[in-house]
């Protein structure tokens, strides 16, 4: 995830086969509109 | 024993909860002093600085840990931002209550009753008390709705603290045997304006913390 963050401009999060979230790297790991996303990338899950 | 993130955030989130409800203790512990001259009180206040200072340090040093280890981001990321700037926040609130306390100490005489009612310290106080219940409610129950009410409160000091001036020269002209102790009152209201300012921000960081939305130098909030 660290690479994600250091890499891309945009980044999209999937969860078993469907787009949660796709936005601006900065925003993903900022302020995610979607909670999934939130739990995913603070470690809450997976 | 290995802590992990969420129980790091966790502890984390409790000694904030320490060191804010220590903050408001000294404030009000200050103002009690401040309002009955009673000097013990004050003396406790001034003695209890260390503890806050002590909280300060711990605070400091488990948010730059928790960032190190864990890299949060998102609302971890907003959560020990806003808490490295509410803790700073909250160390110059007790500061102010160690100065309204040192204030006690110095001075001989206890202040005349007439002149907190000019001043409508009981004002003062009602607003300080009920902004820091405002504050504290967010922080626990993380509702920004309850940190938001905190704006329009801190008007109310500003406008005391504006009037006061205009207040202690005519109570001066009236009698000048009062110089010293209206010169004192107005160092204190002051305090307490800056006090509210304090937790006007402290409010902002809460809310930029649950919503991720900033407010400072907004105009209109």
């Amino acid at each position: 995830m660290q690479q994600a963050s250091r890499i891309s401009d945009y980044t999209a999060f999937f969860y078993l086969g469907e787009l949660i979230e796709y936005n601006k790297t900065r925003t993903i790991f900022t302020k995610p509109e979607k909670k999934q996303t939130e739990n995913y990338i603070t470690g809450r899950f997976g | 024993m290995v802590i992990n993130a969420e129980q790091q955030r966790a502890l984390l989130n409790q000694t904030g909860l320490e060191m804010l409800t220590l903050c408001i203790s000294q404030i009000e512990k200050a103002t009690e002093a401040f309002l009955t001259h009673d000097t013990d009180l004050a003396e406790e206040v001034i003695n209890t600085e260390t503890r806050v200072n002590a909280l300060d340090l711990k605070i400091e040093n488990d948010c730059e840990k928790f960032l190190a280890l864990y890299n949060p981001v998102a609302i971890d990321l907003r959560f020990i931002m806003a808490i490295l700037k509410i803790n700073f926040d909250l160390e110059r609130i007790a500061d102010h209550a160690y100065g309204i306390s040192k204030y006690i100490i110095d001075q001989d005489k206890k202040i005349d009753a007439r002149l907190f009612d000019v001043l409508k310290f009981d004002v003062i106080y009602e607003t300080i008390t009920s902004m820091f219940d405002d504050i504290t409610t967010a922080y626990e129950t993380k509702d920004a709705s309850f940190a938001r009410k905190v704006f329009k409160k801190d008007k109310i000091l500003d406008k005391i603290n504006a009037n006061s001036f205009a207040i202690i020269e005519e109570e001066i002209k009236k009698d000048i045997s009062v110089v010293d102790q209206t010169l004192l009152l107005f160092a204190v209201v002051k305090k307490y304006e800056r006090v509210g300012d304090l937790i006007k921000n402290i409010a902002e960081e809460i809310i930029f913390y649950i919503d991720a939305e900033v407010l400072k130098h907004k105009k209109k909030k």
